[in-house]
């Protein structure tokens, strides 16, 4: 019995629905050949009722034609619930357009508010036709029960409404809707326009209700062509917002015969109005307002002054103003009046102090804001045209900033000052890890031939590329101080590993013995470039010296492998015979077998030769492990 | 010897032509008779005057104003739209009962035949060696194209379906399981309905030979006959598969650019959500 029941396909659909396997169920409905047993599966997915399975027979509904998209379609919209109404919204995203216009007409049946927002999705739908019938829907639907919109997001709203007529627009402003629904309906007339429509905005926009009154604002900002006229009851109105936001609104379409209006409100006793008269005023007579401005540099309210300061950038004409500002500005004020200054390139020697302090006090900042970098460049850039001396401590602070831009021009701005001025400033800033300004740095010294140039362009030679190094390569072959082996011995302990590098390169050729102690310190160092150059220093010394032999066995058996293989070069040229056990063993390492079997070869001796020799049948014997192992795969595959 | 059309009429039962849809072809064929008179006849038949309003209504036909009288709804919809849309619903009416077969879908029937007549009617007007056809006549044949298999699935209902369903239901090996079951197919069935209707002679020809083999059949009918397939294309899989038949071998004899097959296909899904819908 039991497997008459499991052949039975029947049978077996009842128990994936009781096993809740909506996945298997989907499948047997897609795939199945006997329509029975489609329909079946069909059924007990919807007595599931849940979204997994309505999502199921959504995907079903979308896909190709197999005789019940139809019923399934009218099952879920039978079917109450979000969940089903979920499902119908994933047919939208069907590739056939008949469905997407069915599942359409199915949805504008539901009377959930959601359906709504689905209709609207319906408008957006690639095809004329499809959009056609949810804009009809959609337009009953809102007709018929304008309320429900209440229930959706404002988004939705706000596109549903824009498609409503102008007429459904005005009567949704009615106070029985809610203020969401007032607040795009005023939104949907302020794109319609016309005096209908300002009238109905002007009188909402005093609504005690925020959204409404904001949305009514924001509509009247919208309106092309807002005449003047109607904006001046706000212009007197007793409350401060309306007076400044009807400015804005009367400022967008007021002409020059308005300026007495404006020019009246720099009087206003709120400070947005004032400042609202200000850029009005800048709007309509440009330059010429200057002189109607600078009345307001003297008013109690700093955000007023920071409005006549930014007008003031946008003249030509008020160089005297903005000194004055500078002068008169404590605090951020004066900085912001400064950097105007600075944007304007005005330059007096009374602003020459105050530009001053702004860089050395912005130079020390970490992470300064474009404003400012813009103003300090700006500062550096005016100083530096009237080589003003005071500047040059400035232009070292900008040097040291971690802004590239602004050490840019604070070195370009020192090396414009003479030779004879820049040069203990220049030798203050050497120690810079900006390659770049190294490079400058060195030259420039070495150009003034000033002492302090060598550990620059070694530096430069040693850490820069292309030709700056060649240049500073240039000057230290003229540099006696180079070759001197006592300077050399000094600057194996400088602080730049470059430095002591060079140093070790060049004693290499030394046949002096006051460098040895000095070498051996520095086959040490923590740089390992610097040890590999003083090993290398240090090899002409190994036969005749039984300490500098000794560093050398103990250097190849431990530490960077480029110094041991040096080390191991270096053992075998002198042919250190303390040195067999050691080279030896580094017989057993494979990068220093060629450089080990060398120096055995050199240093000569039986032990030496025996290893050489069993190395040598080993590898007669065995081979190459490796090749071995690739020959053997090599068989196999 | 029983020919074939004795052999389908004593086998399969024919249904009379409906009265409405006779009188409405006296007036379409008489060029003496109006609009009015056609409207006369809308009065008389309370369902086929209100489908008529509805159509006239319909986002298709875009009137700003509601077409409230019948006479109006004439004057939108043309003699020649009133007598599809009582074809339409004549044959509707004629064969509704079979929506009680449950393996039977009537309404995805109507569906491939409203969009069948949508695709006639475009190919028609784009594709220029078709354009003598008149895209009207190519629509009313591609409406009654198939109207052989309801006749047949009203008469031999499970036993029709047993022979068609293994076969795919629909398409030429549905048409040959038809033949060796029966001694006859639904084209056969289709023409002789067509002709006892006394529908135009083009009707019966697109009926009886849709499923020749290319080369024999008239142009009239391999347009139609293509329609079919492509209708079903776009039924069953979408947009695009509609526009993949009208870009494939099949549809070459149309000569369709690939700038025509983007409109028409646009224009042919368009019209057929609108006639869905509606």
């Amino acid at each position: 019995m039991a497997r008459k029941s499991d052949d039975d396909p029947l049978s077996r659909l009842e128990g994936l629905a009781k096993a809740g396997d909506f996945a298997s169920l989907g499948e047997i409905l897609c795939k199945e050949n006997m329509p029975h047993v489609r329909r079946r599966s069909m059924e007990l997915l919807f007595e599931m009722n849940n979204s997994d399975a309505f999502e199921i027979l959504a995907d079903v509904a979308s896909g190709p034609e197999n005789g019940l998209n139809e019923e399934i379609l009218n099952g879920l919209k039978a079917k109450p619930g979000e969940h089903s109404l979920c499902a119908l919204s994933r047919v939208l995203s069907s590739e056939n357009s008949l469905r997407r216009a069915y599942t359409i007409t199915l949805i504008s049946q539901r009377d959930e508010a959601p359906a709504l927002a689905m209709l609207l999705r319906g408008t957006r739908d690639p095809m004329k036709a499809v959009c056609k019938i949810a804009e009809r829907a959609l337009h009953q639907r809102v007709h018929r029960n304008p309320l429900a919109l209440a229930k959706l997001p404002r988004e939705s709203i706000a596109g549903i409404v824009a498609m409503m007529s102008l007429e459904l627009a005005q009567e949704l402003l009615d106070p029985k809707y809610p203020s969401s629904i007032r607040a795009e309906a005023s939104r949907r007339l302020a794109v319609a326009s016309g005096a209908e429509a300002v009238t109905t905005l002007m009188s909402l926009s005093s609504d005690s209700d925020p959204i409404l009154a904001t949305a009514a604002w924001e509509g009247l900002n919208i309106i092309k062509d807002l005449p003047a006229t109607f904006l001046l009851p706000y212009l007197a109105d007793r409350r401060d917002e309306f007076r400044r936001q009807g400015l804005e609104l009367f400022s967008k379409t007021c002409g020059r015969e308005s300026v007495p209006i404006v020019a009246g409100l720099l009087k206003d006793p709120s400070a947005g109005v004032r400042e609202e008269a200000i850029r009005t005023l800048h709007k309509l007579l440009g330059d010429e307002s200057t002189p109607m401005i600078k009345k307001l540099m003297g008013d109690p309210e700093v955000s007023v002054r920071r409005v006549v300061l930014r007008t003031f950038l946008n003249v030509n004409s008020a160089r005297a103003e903005i000194i004055q500002m500078v002068a008169m500005e404590r605090g951020p004020l004066h900085d912001a009046a400064l950097i105007v200054a600075a944007r304007k390139e005005i330059f007096v020697k009374e602003l020459a102090d105050d530009y001053l302090a702004f860089l050395e006090r912005h130079s020390s900042e970490t992470s300064q804001t474009s404003d400012v970098i813009d103003a300090m460049a700006a500062i550096a850039k005016i100083l530096g045209e009237v080589n003003e001396p005071r500047a040059l401590s400035g232009f070292a602070a900008l040097c040291k900033t971690t802004s590239r831009r602004l050490r840019r021009i604070g070195i370009e701005s020192v090396l414009a000052f003479p030779e004879s001025q820049r040069g203990d400033i220049l030798a203050s800033l050497v120690d810079t890890h900006d390659r770049a300004m190294l490079a400058s740095l060195a030259l420039a010294l070495a150009l003034a031939k000033d002492h302090r140039a060598t550990i620059p362009l070694i530096r430069t030679y040693m850490e820069c590329g292309g030709r700056p190094a060649k240049s500073a390569g240039e000057y230290l072959q003229n540099d006696s101080k180079v070759g001197d082996v006592d300077v050399l011995i000094k600057f194996l302990s400088n602080q730049w590993a470059s430095v002591r590098r060079f140093a070790a390169e060049k004693l290499k050729n030394s046949k002096d013995d006051r460098v040895i102690d000095p070498l051996l310190k520095a086959s040490e160092d923590e740089d390992t470039e610097v040890q590999l150059a003083s090993i290398e220093a240090l090899s002409s010394f190994a036969k005749n010296h039984q300490q500098v032999a000794e560093r050398l066995i103990h250097a190849c058996s431990q530490g960077d492998i480029t110094v041991r293989q040096a080390a191991v070069e270096a053992l075998g040229n002198a042919q250190i015979v303390e040195a067999v056990p050691n080279l030896i063993k580094a017989l057993h390492n494979i990068f220093l077998r060629p450089r080990a079997t060398e120096a055995l070869k050199k240093v000569g001796g039986r032990q030496g030769y025996l290893a050489l020799k069993r190395l040598q049948r080993r590898e007669l014997l065995f081979g190459n492990r490796n090749k071995a192992k690739k020959v053997k795969k090599k068989m196999l595959d | 010897m029983l020919d074939l059309s004795q052999l389908i009429d004593r086998t399969v039962s024919i249904p009379a032509v409906p009265q409405v849809l006779l009188r409405l072809q006296e007036i379409v064929n008489d060029p003496n008779k109006s609009i009015l008179d056609a409207v006369q006849i809308l009065e008389e038949d309370p369902g086929l005057g209100v489908r008529c309003l509805r159509i006239a209504n319909s986002a298709v036909y875009g009137i700003r104003t509601p077409v409230a009288t019948l006479r109006h709804a004439g004057s939108v919809l043309g003699m020649r739209k009133i007598h599809e849309l009582a074809l339409q619903s004549c044959l509707v009416g004629q064969f509704d009962h079979l929506r009680k077969l449950r393996a039977f879908n009537i309404d995805l029937f109507w569906q491939h035949s409203a969009v069948t007549v949508v695709t006639s009617r475009e190919l028609a007007k784009v594709v220029k060696g078709f354009r003598s056809i008149g895209a009207e006549r190519a629509a009313a044949c591609g409406l009654l194209h198939n109207i052989g298999r309801l006749a047949m699935l009203d008469h031999f209902r499970a036993g029709y379906l047993d022979v068609v369903l293994p076969a795919g239901g629909h398409g030429d090996d549905a048409c040959k399981a038809e033949s060796e079951a029966f001694g006859f197919d639904h084209a056969a069935v289709g023409s002789l309905l067509a002709s006892k209707w006394n529908l135009s002679p083009e009707t019966v020809e697109v009926t009886r030979d849709h499923h020749r083999p290319f080369n024999e059949r008239s142009p009239l009918t391999a347009l139609v006959g293509f329609a079919s397939y492509a209708a079903y294309e776009l039924l069953n899989s979408g947009d695009y598969a509609l526009k993949a038949s009208l870009n494939s071998q099949e549809a070459a004899f149309l000569g369709l650019t690939t700038e025509e097959v983007d409109e028409v296909s646009e224009i042919i899904v368009e019209n057929s959500v609108s006639a869905f819908v509606a």
